[in-house]
């Protein structure tokens, strides 16, 4: 891949160069054209003046031209040739011509007609064609000259000159003209090009640094940042976006090694109950009371690992989104009884009381299913963590944050007492495998609230934690 | 051996102390950091296992506040952290051994045996005595070449009087070595297990001078001499 200063080089060198030479070029043309233009007054001018020379009286018609006078004339060397005629004949050639005769173009049109072609000696040559009446000096009024036979009209055929002159000077000229203005070019490129490159290296310098830094960037320094400070303003919004990228990848990498090490201990101590079980029992095979025992520990431990597996698959199915919700009116009260049911023994044992507090025809439009595990973990941390005695209370959430029937229900709230928690431990509520002291002393394996908050955000549903007057208040509710 | 087990993992900490029970050691449980630290500061163990995750003081906190206490009782810690520093930053503490879970309950108890071992500066696992053999690690006697079978319990009196051969042991360090926290004392259970263990000792050949091996001080306690028992072979 093109890299962006190669590309930025490549284009503004392409562009500059069309550039200069549209600018040469018509440069060019200008000097030409008028230089062109000179040439050809002047040669007009100049065959003017000798038509101007041309006299005629009666029947007679000539030229007087001394040409000592006009040394161009001469001979071949002057490079310069004229021819006067009449219609039918020839009235005077200069003597460079000798007996050759000037090209003449097939019609004539106009008082004067300029062409280029060879001139006799070869070269290459302007000419000029002037038709003219020449000055008649006396003649009977009303009676036309007669031109050696040809009777002089003013309103008919004129005489001609025909003026050629070399060009070569003017060509030779144009030529270095070309020359100079395309070394001039090459040159203006050459470095317009060093120019482009110098600008291109020091303006795009810090996009440079920012690229060698990035690429350093690896998994052992998504601590480091880099230094908006050095920044162009162009680029400083993309520095903020890698940065806060990186935030965001060092959090992540965090989580997931946290999790690795935290799923790893998980299923280590399980795994070592079960095998200090089966160990023993198969040590004292004879032994059936321990036999007994060590093999309802090897039940409870699988029943215990399936349901760490199970709240890991949920939690992994609700984050990847791969069971899309199916909303439709949950009855919220008679939602709380069922999830409640699995749950009323345990609670009767530690003489722990719902009090569902949801009337009767409250309904949250949600899906049914997810409700229900939300509501199972909630309930069952309440009941796990609760102390004898104590209390569990659901409540409607409002769309005013109450609870009169107007209001439609936008969520729910879980009440319990919780006298071991601090405000301190609920940003971490929700934290995959945390608890409380950090013990895996307890049947759970801090996977409920998470799963509660991943279900929530399934459901669209803001999950928030609070503790008042020593109750943890859990509340999910549309946002 | 008289062991101590903190472990917050009630399933663990039980089948742990029922297989270590049935091996003949008394075991006290303890489910938190507190109580673990409070029952190896008020009690003598021969060892005890440790795991560092533990509610209200971890691992770590109540090692360094035994070792803080002047508590020199041989510490495993049993953990399911297995990173190199977590290692380190407990023998750092002052344990004596770390095992990673899960573990074998026959490393388990390899280990603890070392432990205690290295505790009464014995360093076979097989100790000879006169005419007596010892297996600590197989929890086995020969007396003049002829196994003599004990009961648990009367294989960890032998046991401790032979690991601390020469020193008079207290009944009250028997029964500290036998019996757990909790168990209702006895004012002569221990009288009657060395009896039994003599007993059974007079039985092989030459037993009788393997029974004179244990000695009775009155008001002190035993005292396993073999330098004892070689006198009376040459006094007629």
């Amino acid at each position: 891949m093109r890299s962006l200063r190669s590309r930025l080089t490549l284009y503004l060198l392409v562009g500059s160069g069309a550039l200069l030479a549209l600018g040469g070029f018509f440069l060019y043309r200008v000097i030409a054209l008028r230089l062109q233009e000179d040439f050809d007054q002047q040669l007009v001018a100049k065959a003017r003046s000798l038509a101007l020379l041309t006299e005629a009286a009666g029947r007679a018609i000539w030229v007087e031209l001394p040409e000592e006078g006009l040394p161009e004339f001469a001979a071949e060397t002057g490079g310069e040739y004229f021819e006067f005629w009449v219609p039918g004949r020839v009235l005077r050639r200069s003597n460079s011509l000798g007996n050759r005769d000037l090209p003449r173009p097939a019609a004539v049109s106009g008082e004067v007609q300029l062409w280029d072609a060879p001139l006799p000696n070869g070269t290459p040559g302007r000419f000029v064609l002037l038709s003219f009446l020449p000055r008649i000096d006396d003649h009977p009024a009303g009676e036309a000259p007669d031109w050696g036979g040809v009777r002089f009209d003013p309103a008919g055929p004129k005489a001609s000159l025909v003026l050629a002159r070399g060009r070569g000077d003017l060509n030779r000229f144009l030529a270095e003209t070309r020359l100079w203005l395309g070394v001039s070019f090459l040159f203006l490129l050459a470095g317009l090009a060093g120019l482009v490159r110098l600008s291109l290296g020091l303006g795009l310098a810090p996009l440079s640094r920012l690229s060698e830094r990035i690429e350093r960037l690896d998994v052992a320094s998504l601590g480091e940042r880099i230094d908006p400070t050095d920044v162009p303003g162009e680029i400083s919004v993309v520095v903020d976006r890698i940065n806060d990228l990186l935030g965001r990848l060092e959090t992540s990498f965090a989580r997931e090694k946290a999790y690795s090490a935290h799923l790893a201990h998980e299923l280590r101590t399980p795994l070592a109950e079960l095998r200090a079980a089966t160990e023993i029992g198969m040590r004292w095979p004879d032994d059936p009371e321990l036999v007994a025992a060590s093999l309802g520990d090897a039940k409870a431990i699988g029943l215990h690992m399936e349901r760490i597996a199970g709240n890991l698959l949920a939690l992994a199915r609700s984050e990847s989104a791969q069971d899309p919700p199916i909303e439709e009116a949950v009855p919220l009260r008679a939602a709380i009884e069922e999830a409640w049911r699995p749950l009323a023994r345990p609670a009767a044992e530690k003489q722990i009381e719902l009090r569902n507090e949801v009337p009767e025809g409250v309904a949250l439009p949600t899906d049914r299913a997810k409700l229900g595990l939300i509501l199972s973990n909630l309930l069952e941390n309440a009941v796990s963590h609760g102390s004898p005695g104590g209390w569990v209370a659901c409540r409607a959430v409002g769309s005013n944050n109450g609870s009169s029937p107007e209001e439609a229900v936008v969520g729910l709230q879980v009440i319990n007492p919780a006298a071991d928690l601090a405000p301190a431990d609920l940003p971490h509520l929700f934290d995959r495998f945390w608890r409380k002291d950090g013990a895996r002393s307890g049947t759970h394996a801090g996977l409920g609230l998470p799963l509660v908050a991943s279900l929530g955000r399934v459901l669209g549903l803001s999950v928030a934690a609070d503790l008042v007057a020593g109750n943890l208040e859990i509340r999910l509710a549309k946002a | 051996m008289r062991l101590l087990l903190v472990e917050d993992s009630q399933r663990l900490r039980s089948t742990l102390e029922r297989g270590l029970r049935k091996l003949g050691h008394a075991v006290d449980g303890a489910a938190n950091g507190s109580e673990g630290l409070w029952l190896a500061t008020e009690n003598s163990y021969d060892a005890i296992v440790l795991d560092l995750l533990l509610p209200e003081m971890n691992g770590y906190e109540v090692l360094a506040e035994l070792r803080n206490r002047g508590k020199s009782t041989p510490v495993l810690i049993l953990s399911a952290k297995d990173l190199v520093e977590d290692r380190v930053r407990g023998l750092d503490l002052g344990a004596d051994d770390y095992l990673v879970k899960p573990f074998a309950f026959e490393e388990l108890v390899a280990r603890l045996q070392a432990l205690v071992r290295r505790g009464h500066q014995v360093a076979s696992p097989t100790l000879t005595l006169g005419p007596l053999s010892i297996d600590l690690v197989a929890k086995r006697l020969w007396c003049a070449g002829r196994e003599v079978r004990l009961t648990a319990r009367e294989f960890g009196v032998l046991e401790l009087l032979a690991m601390r051969q020469g020193e008079v042991v207290t009944r009250q360090d028997l029964w500290e070595h036998l019996y757990e926290f909790d168990a209702e004392a006895s004012s002569n259970v221990v009288d009657v297990l060395v009896y039994s263990v003599r007993k059974k000792l007079e039985s092989c050949k030459g037993g009788h001078l393997a029974a004179q091996l244990i000695q009775t001080r009155r008001g002190q306690g035993y005292l396993l001499d073999t330098a004892a028992s070689e006198e009376g072979a040459e006094s007629p």
